[in-house]
Formats: C-alpha cells, structure tokens, sequence
C-alpha cells in the first residue's frame, strides 16, 4: 500500500514539472552542461598530471561520480523536506503532516519527492557505468553485489545527513545554514580523501562518516590503499548507511516528539 | 553617482543581516582552497610543471577563490529573477534611474559586504595557514587591481545578460548552470589555462571567460610579462565594452517586449 501510494505522488510531482515541458528539458540540459564542467576540469587536470595520488582519470571519474549518483537516489527523497521543514515548524504548517495516515518522514519523502535529479543521475550513472568498464577490475557477481549494495548504503547515508540536519530545525530556530556547512564537507568526496591532512581523513571516516559514501568502496573494489583505515573498510559501507539511516529516523522522531510538547 | 552610491550604500547596510552567510562563505571558501592546495601539492610536489610550482599554485587556488567571491554575475541574475518573478520589476522600470546601473550599483554594493566581511577574512586566514606569495612587480600589483575590475565588470555584464534573457524564457537558471559551465573551465577558477592542452588552450584564450579569474591571478603572478600587460587589459576592456553594447542593445528590445507583454 504504502509503495502504491508513493508511486502515485511521484506520478503527481513528474506530470506537476511536465506542464512546462520544454523549460524542464532545458533545464536538464543546463545541468548536465554544468556537471559535465566539473568531469571536464578532472579530466584536464589528470591529462596534465597522469595521477592525483595514484588514481588516474577513470577512478576518479568512477569515485566522483558513485558520490554524485548516490547524491541524487538520497536527495530526491529528503532535500526539499529536509530544506522545508524550518519554515513548516515555524509557521506551524508542520500539524497538517502529522495528522496524516502515514508515518511524517515517509508522508514527507513521498509528498515532496524532487524529481529535478534526473540531469545528476544520467550523467553520474553514464559516467558510473563508462569508467566501471575502463577499470582494471574483474566484474563477477561478487563485485556486482558489492557495488549493488554499496550504492544503496551510500544514497541511505547521503540521505541521513540531510534528514539529521533538517531535525535541527525542531531545537534550532533557524537551521538552514547547517546544509551549508554539511555541503562545504561534501566538497571533501570529489577526490580521493588521502589528499588530504590526516585529521579530515579521521573527520570523514568517524565523525561525519562520508567516506563509506564513495571512497572506501572505491578503494575496496580498484584495489586501492586505504585511508586511515585500510580499504577493507569498505565492506561495512552498506553496513555504516544503514545505521545512518536508522539513525538520522531515530533523531527525526525526537524532534517530532519535541515538536508536540511543545505545540501541546 | 550620488544616486549610485546610495543604492549601493542600501544594499550593503541589506547585508549587514545576513553576518552567519558571511561566517558559512569563508568556512566553504577556506574548504575549496584546501582542497586545491591538497592538489597542488599532491600533483607538483617541490618541483615545476609549465615553469610554475606548488607555491605559485597556493596562490592561485587563494586569489582566484577570493575573485570567485566577488563576482557579480549570480546576485545580479538573482535580483533581476526575483524581480521578475514577483513583479516588482515594473517598479524598477518607473525609477528616474536606469535600471542597469540601479542593478550594478546593487550588485557592487553586494560585493562589497562579501569583500570585506567574507573574502578578506578568507585571505588573510588562508594567507597565514597556507602562504601567500607577493606580487611579481608593483607594476603587476597595479594590473592586477585594474584586471580585478575588468572581472567584476565581465561578470556583471554576463549576469546582466542572462537576466535580459530571462524576459523571453521567465527563468534565469538555465542560463546560470549552463554559462557556469563556461564559467568552470575557461575561466581558470581552478585549472589555469597554462595547464590546457594546447589546443583548448588556444580556444580559451579566444574566449571572453578567462579574464574573469586567470587573467588577474596570472598577472599577479608575472605570468603575463610586462610588455603585454597593456595588450591584455585591452583586449579584456574591449570584451568589456562589445558585451556592454549588446547588453545595451538587448536591454531596450526587452523593455518594449516588456510592455507589449503588459499589455
């Protein structure tokens, strides 16, 4: 029931952005151009230098892209009411979700799907699927399944980071920035994490686990070394997504909790 | 100039409200420098390629970010697209003051809240944290402020132009992702041109998208030899003034479809 229903309100959001047709095709156009800059710059600059820390222009099109494409499964469902959810607590619209049937965050998810992620996933998954099949790697079924799962466990975690800092907005009054400051850390993925001090190599591996979103799945299966952790620490990313997902839920519900008491 | 300075002092003081946006632009400014200098190092390590080495790409990667900061081409989109959106447009249009230089003065008075409560700060951290060579030559420090200017001006007509744009299709974002793709590679914002392939190369020193961040950090590095300075800042003042012209041009069709539209 619960699956018909959500497939019912994406149907509403598509045929909503197909009025205007032809502003939503240019639209997906523009953004590829603008994605295709950013593959187009890593690839100059791997043209000129051969490696960046021993990766060479497939892997990281094959990183960048295994963040961007999971980026877009986990946004299209939470960043519009993750992004909302300050302003409906504010001005109390909030109350009409929870007098729905369904549980908030799943009413939210399904009601307020973006469907503008299509530009992100033809040109992260094309450039997924061209770089996984440039790449020293043998794809039997065990690495299919890993990458499966991985892919899932990532758009859980990408998901969760946006769902924990919308619970914000039931303790903060305005919440809005920290998206920004989560989006600066984000900046961190498009390469591969060993550029960098070993502190933000401790800071995405324990504090804010980004790291199991592409590059210890992709050091696992290239057969890089790992960062702070060797790169066998790539088999718990589907494990890591998961709990962040149950996790980012369990923060969400305190907040709704919270918002009750207080509105009671 | 009264008028302008007004204008400019209006959304300055507009600004001042928004103190977190400035605290958020230096963490994510000092975030994209980190990255770039994490690069620059990894890839040149103590040696030079093109006959520039990781010192002067520090550099770069903090100049050309500070630039980026300044530009004026996404709030002077976004004035004009909010604007027209709500309609408050047609007021803007009965002003005794031109509307593009309303919207210049606007955009620089933007800039200047950004410039001294977002960019400087960023330098001055970056500058300590990761090093910051001195100019070339006073003679390249002073091209350098004037090319600065030549960028902000580009930029300006550029968001100007796409927001002129907008009157035919309502919208400004597709013109913003699809001109930040320009924006992104020839404008050297992170890859200076001299890193091209020679052929690309080529082709974006034809462009006028180079003289928003390489061409000023180029210059402040002594990249471009003091002979060409001058040839440089003319051909980019040249840009400036045709993109101008066509701004202008395109401004006063778009008034009178405008009107018609009104009805």
């Amino acid at each position: 029931v619960t699956l018909g229903l959500f497939l019912r309100f994406v149907r509403l959001r598509v045929r909503e952005r197909m009025e205007y047709r032809g502003a939503y095709l240019l639209g997906i156009g523009a953004q590829i151009l603008g994605w295709g800059a950013d593959y187009a710059v890593i690839y100059l600059l791997l043209q000129r230098f051969g490696t960046l820390n021993g990766w060479t222009w497939e892997q990281v099109a094959f990183l960048f892209s295994l963040n961007l494409f999971t980026y877009a499964i986990g946004a299209s469902f939470t960043f519009n009411p993750m992004t909302e959810v300050e302003d409906m607590v504010a001005d109390g619209s909030f109350d009409t979700v929870l007098v729905r049937p369904l549980d908030p965050l799943l009413h939210l998810a399904a009601r307020r799907y973006n469907v503008g992620y299509v530009a992100h996933i033809l040109i992260s998954g094309g450039f997924l699927v061209w770089s996984a099949g440039r790449l020293w790697v043998e794809w039997g079924p065990a690495e299919l399944t890993y990458l499966a799962l991985a892919i899932v466990g990532a758009a859980c975690l990408q998901a969760a980071a946006l769902i924990t800092i919308g619970s914000l907005a039931f303790i903060l009054v305005r919440s809005g920035h920290v998206f920004g400051l989560y989006y600066a850390l984000w900046r961190f993925l498009s390469y591969p994490i060993t550029l960098y001090h070993v502190a933000i190599q401790w800071l995405l591996t324990l504090v804010v686990p980004l790291a199991f979103v592409n590059f210890y799945p992709a050091a696992l299966l290239l057969g890089k070394e790992g960062a702070v952790l060797p790169s066998a620490a790539g088999m718990a990313a589907p494990f890591v997504g998961a709990m962040a997902l149950l996790g980012a839920y369990r923060i969400f519900r305190l907040g709704v909790d919270r918002y009750q008491g207080a509105g009671g | 100039v009264h008028v302008d300075l007004a204008f400019a002092s209006r959304a300055f003081a507009r600004s001042l409200a928004y103190r977190t946006n400035a605290l958020l632009a230096i963490f994510g400014n000092l975030v994209i420098i980190l990255i770039q200098v994490a690069i620059w190092r990894a890839v040149l390590g103590s040696g030079t390629v093109a006959g520039v080495g990781a010192r002067e790409m520090v550099t770069y990667a903090i100049l050309s970010t500070g630039i980026t900061g300044l530009l004026l081409y996404e709030s002077t989109m976004h004035s004009v697209d909010r604007r027209l959106r709500s309609g408050d447009i047609a007021v803007d249009l009965i002003r005794p003051v031109s509307y593009p230089r309303y919207l210049a003065a606007d955009a620089l008075g933007q800039a200047a809240f950004h410039g001294i409560f977002a960019i400087a700060p960023t330098l001055v951290v970056a500058g300590l944290v990761f090093g910051l060579e001195a100019p070339a030559s006073p003679i390249h420090l002073a091209a350098f402020v004037v090319a600065v200017g030549l960028s902000l001006t580009v930029s300006f007509v550029f968001g100007y132009l796409s927001a002129l744009l907008a009157f035919w299709f309502l919208t400004t974002l597709h013109f913003e992702w699809s001109l930040g793709a320009f924006f992104k590679v020839f404008g050297g914002a992170f890859l200076p041109l001299w890193f091209f392939p020679p052929g690309l190369a080529e082709v974006a020193g034809w462009l006028p998208f180079r003289y928003l961040n390489f061409v000023p950090v180029a210059i402040y590095l002594g990249q471009v030899p003091v002979p060409e300075l001058a040839g440089t800042l003319l051909v980019g003042l040249a840009w400036a003034a045709a993109l101008l012209g066509l701004a202008g041009w395109l401004w006063w069709r778009s008034v009178r479809r405008l009107v018609i539209q009104g009805g």
